[in-house]
């Protein structure tokens, strides 16, 4: 029985649960046993909880009385920037290496409602700044498919989590392709929600008008049933929508989907164009139109988020000063205390990000780069929504190549560009899931490769029907 | 070229300390990072219209806040230098 939880699905385990074929503690049990066999090697989680057993029994005690949820007793895994009271929430930095969340995200709430069984928390790239865990303060998340390659990032040990059998389904967050990015180069299905869909309330914030939380999962079914239980309006996150603020899109059983030929090009492994194209002609089979589009703002979403998000990033991070909580260096003045703590407590790449974020938004700068990056911002999301009016989805592929090497992308902006497909999704708030569409070998080893997928605001529902479509077809 | 001045200015302003050697990289690397989000300003732009989401107003009623103390010991918990309900800082004023 447990072997087969390896493979089971979320509606599988719900069954399972229900009919009494297996408890939550079991089903917990079998994930933290992987997980703690599997972390040795591949550094995903941070740390793994062992009062989930209690939480399990919990569980257990609920579905015997028939008080079930989607969730109930199932196991999951959270990002280590998402607050969980009284477990710690490290943001993978030094600088808040025994910070204890005070209160609890509201995601966490939601699932803490539905019974759902926390196993631990997991690595990412330090304050969720990177796209391969190599900026993590506690070492890189290697990928399960090839361990001297990146997992991805900055979700990266969330979706190693799922990929390596340490969890059935994982929480991450995206702020510039952190959630598409470590799915696609881990063979998983990872979604980003559209902006606000999902409450950023005790999700430890980067750029605050990027950012999202979304699910990791096997399958894109697992992907939706989680996405269901933790959406939602939130009092204290003011940019949250529930389903009235955008008309819902319509879900035609044959549909348009466009491809912006002009921007896949140059830089994209041949073999993963290859992966690509055969995706496309799938969804020909399923009876869907392909239609070549041009978008020829989209290129500069990449520019615009690298001004953007490190001006949010330099305001968000302020707070990090020694002072309430967190790593505080002695000093002989405040100043001094505030330059140490904040030295010491922060790595190399957050560092560089404060001081971009810092130089664009300061007096003789503010306009050439913020301002200039918000007006492009707004014509890439007006790009989108033109675009929108004649095709139903988009379709790219989700990273230019497969996993890159751990160390290989020394220089910043070689490991920016890895965001290049993802990054207008978050400049224009509009959801994208990345999908797996097969592996290519490199250097012996099969690296999985991953197709995205983009539809306009509140448009999950088209990602989950064309997504599900891919995964059964053919 | 981003002078080394510019670099110090800004970690002044960010409260980060930083090292002769860490200038020197960061200069390198705001550099070349400038370089790229530089192609902004070579696209010929009409400022839109149109906001990026949609636009609603979200203000609520003023209400009544949480009784007084109920998070208090829970976040001064974390407080790294504490006196009793106080966070102990270093002189403001000289």
């Amino acid at each position: 029985m447990t072997k087969e939880f390896a493979t089971m699905s979320v509606e599988k385990m719900r069954k399972g649960l229900d009919e009494g074929t297996f408890t939550s503690v079991e089903l917990t049990e079998y994930f933290l046993k992987q997980s703690k066999a599997k972390n040795k090697d591949i550094n995903a989680y941070l740390e793994l909880y062992d009062d989930a057993i209690e939480s399990a029994k919990k569980a257990d005690e609920r579905i015997k009385k028939g008080d079930v949820a989607t969730l109930t007793g199932i196991p999951i895994a959270l990002k280590d920037n998402i607050l969980m009271t009284g477990k710690r929430a490290s943001a993978g930095s030094k600088i808040l290496e025994e910070h204890v969340a005070t209160y609890d995200a509201f995601v966490v709430e939601k699932l803490k409602k539905e019974g759902a069984v926390v196993l631990g928390r997991t690595n990412l790239d330090e304050f969720a700044m990177g796209s391969s865990t190599e900026n993590s303060a506690f070492g890189v998340v290697k990928n399960p498919h090839d361990f001297s390659r990146v997992a991805g990032g900055s979700s990266g040990g969330s979706a190693a989590a799922v990929a390596m059998g340490g969890a059935p389904v994982s929480l991450g967050s995206d702020t510039g392709g952190s959630i598409r990015e470590p799915a696609s180069f881990c063979g998983i299905v990872g979604l980003k929600p559209t902006y606000g869909s999902v409450s950023r309330s005790g999700l430890i914030a980067l750029g605050s008008s990027l950012d999202v939380i979304g699910p990791f999962g096997k399958t894109v079914r697992d992907c939706e049933l989680v996405f269901e239980v933790i959406k939602g309006k939130d009092p204290k996150d003011s940019t949250t929508i529930d389903e009235n603020t955008y008309p819902k899109p319509q879900l035609k059983r044959k549909m348009t989907i466009g491809v912006p030929r002009d921007f896949i090009g140059n830089g994209v492994s041949s073999d993963v164009l290859e992966y690509f194209e055969n995706t496309l002609k799938k969804l020909k089979q399923e009876g869907h139109t392909i239609k070549d589009i041009s978008l020829p703002y989209m290129k500069y979403s990449l520019a615009a988020y690298y001004v953007i998000m490190p001006a949010e990033a330099s305001t968000n991070l302020a707070r990090f000063d020694g002072m309430r909580y967190g790593l505080s260096s002695e000093g002989n003045t405040l100043l001094e205390v505030y330059k140490k703590s904040r030295a010491k407590g922060f790595g190399e790449e957050t560092r560089r990000r404060i001081l971009l974020g810092t130089y664009v938004l300061s007096s003789g700068y503010y306009d050439a780069y913020y301002g200039r990056a918000t007006t492009v911002r707004k014509m890439i999301a007006d790009e989108f929504k033109n675009a929108f009016k004649s095709v139903d989805a988009i379709a790219t592929p989700t990273v230019p190549t497969p996993a890159f090497k751990i160390g290989e992308k020394a220089d910043p902006v070689s490991m920016y560009l890895a965001d290049i497909f993802t990054v207008p999704a978050n400049i224009a708030g509009i959801p994208g899931i990345s999908l797996p569409v097969g592996v290519i070998e490199r250097n012996k080893k099969q690296l999985p490769v991953g197709v995205q997928l983009l539809a306009p605001h509140s448009g999950e529902n088209i990602l989950f029907k064309l997504g599900t479509e891919i995964e059964n077809c053919c | 070229m981003i002078k080394k001045e510019e670099i110090e200015k800004l970690a002044e302003l960010s409260r980060i300390e930083v090292t002769p050697e860490e200038v020197r990289k960061l200069s390198k690397d705001i550099e070349s990072i400038l370089e790229y989000v530089g192609e902004l300003t070579e696209l010929a732009v009409e400022e839109p219209e149109s906001a990026v989401g949609a636009l609603r107003n979200v203000m609520r009623e003023d209400g009544t806040p949480h009784e007084s103390g109920v998070f208090t010991d829970a976040l001064l918990e974390a407080v790294p230098d504490r006196e009793k309900n106080y966070v102990r800082v270093k002189k403001i004023l000289e």
